[in-house]
């Protein structure tokens, strides 16, 4: 057993640390209080390579393994987790192209998305499928030379402005994936939710209606895409577990400078007991956290991740951001939840993963099926 | 030990709350809380609406002595509570009917009560307080805004923090420093009662995590409050706020309102299927409603306890830290509850999406506050720990 990050990872994680906090501190406010997407931060990205740690060299990725591109959300999260979800996103899309499209499609998609010239979205949630896919209502319906796409998809992250859009649908009955270019006729986006955390990542329902493609945007073939839905949620949930790991940091990086500082009975809180105690909760549960994740990265580096172990990877360390950020929030007092601190942001963020991907209910049935008896 | 109200309890208990839904009725839509009443225009003339119907029925005045307008006990102003807090309503100012009439009446003059009891029963005059400082919150006796005399008034200058609705009431308490030689901090500390219109009073927005205005910064430059407007003595304030602190923690407003939302989700669960089954079938929200329901009952049962004790007279320091901390940790676990249960739809505000109106969102972020208010529950535990266990004294 070997709990070293190689050299390569070490260098990377200080890179993107470095220019997480001198590039994307600007944007937190544009992003939280105002609610916008600041688009200018996709070619300083791109720049980084960050849209596509994982992607194969040949399609303009950096060819990282899963357990860089954990570490980069971390550090990104750390800054502005928005951004993360944003980078998850276009690596979920990336990694579909990747896995099931042809090779001309692959050439115009995948080092479109790295280069931040092109966005793409993802489409599987729905009004009435939350957490059940075989439940989906969105149909497509094979025509002489194209397939016709209606349905409703909903909670979708960046659709307001994306370019292509993979959607889950079902073809004669069994689950298919296409995907679907935004200017379509008939593809149209609601307006952007408001919401508690991870703001600015214009979130809205997409309606499909009547949307005519041509058949080759089908990928992988006809049916048995449940899987490739399986295999997409599980990345999510690598990638959502490393930036509740970075909320989890800074909440301690930001809970430790306040205790310093606060002074209170002529002395700094951080020699009150109390404070000590919430402080060392914190980081036991950080470092509980921080090594479930980067042991699902290294499962899905060598081919080994199961969905029971994302499952409960994501299962604990989203409920764990959640308790060391309140944690943190704690130690501020009801500084906590002034805008003048960062505490109240992490706290608003680290809910909206408990959310996301599987609620945590979803989750525990997923990792209860899957145990041993 | 008899858990039963009297028949005239029970009837006075049914008028609250029959008065109560009928003001629910003109609430302003989305009128939410504290933060109902202070942050808008709207949900303020709606809360003095509501102030000057319960003034007209005597109910701000519930256990204050005859002489002074008072009618009916302690207890019949916790059934009140219970009617509000149940439906949602304002009207009972938590400043000058919860905290600054109960301080007068233990450590005002005759002079003093006559003077600021009637427009508090009437509802037509609204208070804030003015203890907090920027670095005197918890450790609240190192406040170092001073009040220094000249003539029959005291000048007074220095900032206060955290004042809810300072930009809204009328008149404010005030805790100031009026000796700075004193030999311990919690000396020299002076309580009084000061306009918030008159000169050298700015008030400035403390914008919530939820960019409500609930909170602000009081600056007070050049201050001048006249000496009669002490409650107590000079340098005798810390002990003026020792009685006040016990008026606010009975928690049985918030306790019927957990009432009121467990209702709601258990009628929410009954009617919403996924994947055709009634989330009431679930048995994971089954299992986190009875809990919660069980700890509601707990608390709602240690709150009648402290109301009884109060009533009698009988109230030990520690009753109301402990049930401070079991409600205000409950309702931020049932807020969390409630954002579980809507799945990704707990996450929504302002939209036709947004579930109970987007409750759960917004009291998600406004249940923090309930423990770090008023000290933090790490202080409250102290107190339990100190007063209550009798375990040795600490930081």
């Amino acid at each position: 057993m070997d709990f070293n990050l190689t050299e390569p990872q070490e260098m990377f994680q200080k890179e993107v640390k470095k220019f997480a906090e001198a590039e994307l501190t600007p944007f937190v406010d544009i992003m939280d209080k105002d609610n916008e997407f600041p688009h200018e931060v996709r070619p300083k990205l791109a720049a980084m390579n960050l849209y596509g740690i994982p992607i194969d060299q040949k399609y303009g990725g950096a060819g990282a393994d899963h357990t860089s591109l954990a570490l980069a959300l971390e550090e990104i999260a750390k800054v502005l987790a928005p951004l993360a979800i944003h980078l998850q996103l276009q690596h979920v899309v990336n990694d579909r192209f990747n896995k099931l499209a042809t090779e001309d499609q692959k050439m115009k998609w995948i080092p479109a998305i790295c280069e931040a010239t092109k966005v793409g979205c993802f489409g599987f949630t729905e009004p009435e499928t939350g957490s059940n896919p075989k439940m989906i209502k969105t149909t497509a319906v094979e025509e002489a030379d194209c397939f016709v796409l209606n349905g409703t998809k909903r909670f979708i992250t960046n659709a307001p402005w994306a370019d292509v859009m993979c959607v889950f649908a079902k073809l004669e009955g069994d689950i298919s994936l296409f995907f679907v270019e935004t200017d379509s006729k008939g593809f149209s986006t609601s307006k952007k939710m408001d919401k508690l955390g991870l703001r600015g990542t214009d979130l809205s329902d997409v309606v499909l209606e009547d949307v005519r493609i041509p058949k080759d945007h089908l990928m992988g073939g006809r049916g048995g895409k449940f899987d490739a839905l399986k295999d997409a949620m599980t990345i999510g949930k690598l990638c959502l577990s490393a930036q509740c790991v970075g909320l989890m940091q800074a909440s301690l990086d930001e809970a430790i400078k306040y205790a310093m500082n606060r002074m209170h009975f002529d002395e700094p809180i951080y020699e009150l007991q109390a404070i000590h105690w919430l402080l060392a909760e914190m980081a036991s549960r950080l470092e509980a956290a921080r090594w479930l994740t980067y042991r699902a990265a290294f499962l899905k580096d060598q081919g080994l991740d199961t969905i029971k172990d994302m499952a409960i990877t994501k299962l604990f360390v989203t409920q764990t951001a959640v308790d060391v950020c309140r944690f943190g929030m704690q130690v501020h007092g009801a500084y906590g939840i002034s805008k003048e601190y960062k505490i109240e942001r992490l706290f608003r963020d680290a809910k909206m993963y408990e959310l996301l991907e599987g609620t945590s209910e979803i989750q525990r049935e997923l990792v209860v099926k899957r145990l041993p008896r | 030990m008899d858990f039963k109200l009297t028949d005239e309890q029970t009837k006075l208990r049914k008028e609250f709350f029959d008065v109560c839904e009928g003001l629910e009725k003109k609430k302003p839509k989305g009128f939410a809380g504290l933060e109902g009443i202070y942050d808008t225009d709207e949900g303020w003339e709606y809360h003095l609406d509501c102030a000057r119907e319960f003034g007209k029925r005597g109910w701000l005045s519930l256990g204050w002595p005859e002489e002074y307008g008072g009618q009916g006990t302690i207890m019949d102003k916790v059934f009140l509570s219970e009617a509000t807090g149940y439906h949602d309503v304002p009207g009972v100012d938590i400043f000058g009917v919860n905290m600054l009439a109960p301080t007068l009446l233990a450590a005002g003059t005759d002079e003093m009560r006559k003077e600021y009891l009637p427009s508090i029963a009437s509802g037509e005059r609204m208070w804030c307080e003015l203890w907090s400082e920027p670095n005197a919150g918890s450790d609240l006796a190192a406040l170092t805004t001073s009040a220094v005399r000249k003539g029959d008034e005291y000048v007074i200058n220095g900032q206060k923090i955290w004042s809810t609705g300072a930009h809204r009431g009328d008149w404010a308490f005030a805790l100031v420093r009026t000796d700075p030689h004193a030999d311990r901090k919690q000396k020299g500390i002076t309580f009084l009662l000061m306009d918030m219109k008159i000169p050298g009073v700015t008030v400035k927005p403390l914008l919530y995590m939820d960019r409500c205005h609930l909170y602000n910064e009081v600056f007070l430059d050049d201050v001048r409050v006249p000496v009669r407007n002490v409650v107590g003595e000079e340098n005798q304030g810390w002990g003026v706020t020792q009685t006040l602190a016990n008026f606010e923690r009975s928690s049985l407003g918030a306790i019927m309102a957990m009432h009121r939302q467990i209702e709601e989700v258990v009628e929410y669960c009954n009617e919403t299927k996924v994947n055709g089954v009634p989330l009431a079938k679930n048995p994971l929200i089954r299992n986190r409603l009875a809990q919660m329901a069980s700890e509601l009952w707990a608390s709602h049962a240690l709150a009648y306890k402290i109301a009884d004790a109060q009533s009698k007279n009988e109230m030990a320091a520690f009753d109301a830290s402990a049930v401070k901390v079991f409600s205000g940790e409950l309702q931020a676990r049932m807020a969390q509850f409630g954002c579980d249960l809507l799945g990704p739809y707990g996450q929504v505000k302002h939209s036709k999406w947004a579930q109970f109106d987007g409750f759960f969102e917004k009291w998600y972020q406004q249940s923090f506050i309930l423990n770090v208010a008023m000290g933090t529950n790490e202080i409250q535990r102290n107190i339990i720990a100190w007063y209550g266990l009798g375990l040795p004294r600490m930081k």
